[in-house]
């Protein structure tokens, strides 16, 4: 495989840095932003049974 | 009260924290994204071939930006640390969570895209040298953060431990800076200096502090982002997190 990334020369190396760079950023950012997501609407749900019980 | 101080202690406040980081965030997400994308092509498609490394010289516009945040957002860190040690701040103590997968990204990177710019430079992939060994040694600094952090059932506890590792690990900021100086290095010495002249093109570094900042702007977005998550998953029970969820204030 490196042998492979060495022959396609300069250009391979800066493609698979954008490629690492972009993984890692979207690795960083996805799983907070998802649990975020999923604590807001577990509190939205909480909220709505706390009312509904109240009734 | 001096107003900045009274923004500082209003900034310490979950609630307050809260809102102020909704607020900003989209600005910083959008203008690192722009920056990012306008730096990128100025990088990798205006700017010129070096005239001894080529192309592959492009992959500074990712890598050295990074390198520098991998080094500031340690700063950041233990100055969060500091803070939570002695004034017991819950919300440096939450920023200091924050920032450490987020480090550990630019350092991650910077390590990757450094080994793929070191192969058709110098032809080898990685070499124990100064600077790289002292980069990897941040790399396990942040993820020693990471994991003491996460080895403790209390959030606070927690982020307390990795506070005091965050400040001993501290002293590897300089020796990451100043190693090329002190050693003989494979890696390259200092190529742009904020005071004196800068070995490098204004063709070639115009795109480079555009990158910088917007990975500034990245970091900034990021780490408010992992911050809301945390005073909300903290704070779940409270009043002010169930009207911010519901939008009631």
């Amino acid at each position: 495989m490196l042998a492979w990334l060495e022959a396609q020369g300069h250009w391979g190396f800066i493609a698979l840095s954008l490629a690492v760079t972009f993984a890692l950023v979207l690795a960083d950012l996805l799983p907070p932003w998802l649990r975020q997501r999923r604590l807001r609407s577990q509190i939205r749900a909480r909220l709505r049974r706390e009312r509904a019980d109240a009734r | 009260m001096n107003p900045v101080l009274r923004w500082f202690h209003q900034l310490g406040s979950p609630p307050y924290f809260y809102r102020f980081a909704g607020r900003w965030m989209p600005w910083f997400g959008w203008s690192a994204l722009l920056l990012g994308a306008l730096g990128l092509y100025l990088g990798m498609v205006r700017a010129p071939a070096d005239y001894l490394q080529g192309d592959s010289f492009r992959i500074i516009y990712i890598h050295v930006p990074c390198a520098w945040m991998s080094l500031f957002v340690y700063v950041v860190l233990a100055v969060n640390g500091t803070i939570a040690l002695i004034w017991r701040i819950k919300l440096s103590e939450l920023l200091l969570l924050a920032c450490a997968p987020v480090g550990a990204m630019f350092t991650a990177i910077t390590l990757i895209t450094g080994m793929l710019w070191g192969k058709p430079t110098w032809g080898a992939y990685w070499v124990w040298d100064a600077r790289l060994t002292s980069e990897l040694v941040l790399l396990f600094l942040y993820f020693g953060v990471i994991g003491l952090a996460s080895a403790y059932d209390d959030v606070r506890q927690g982020a307390r431990a990795a506070a005091v590792l965050a400040l001993v690990g501290v002293v590897n900021v300089p020796i990451i800076h100043f190693s090329v100086k002190w050693w003989n290095t494979l890696h390259q010495g200092e190529t742009v200096r904020i005071f004196g002249q800068s070995s490098i093109d204004a063709s070639m570094v115009w795109p480079l502090l555009v990158m910088a900042l917007a990975t500034k702007l990245y970091f900034a977005f990021a780490v408010l982002l992992r911050t809301r998550g945390l005073l909300l998953e903290q704070e779940r029970a409270k009043q002010w997190a169930r009207d911010a969820v519901t939008g009631a204030t």
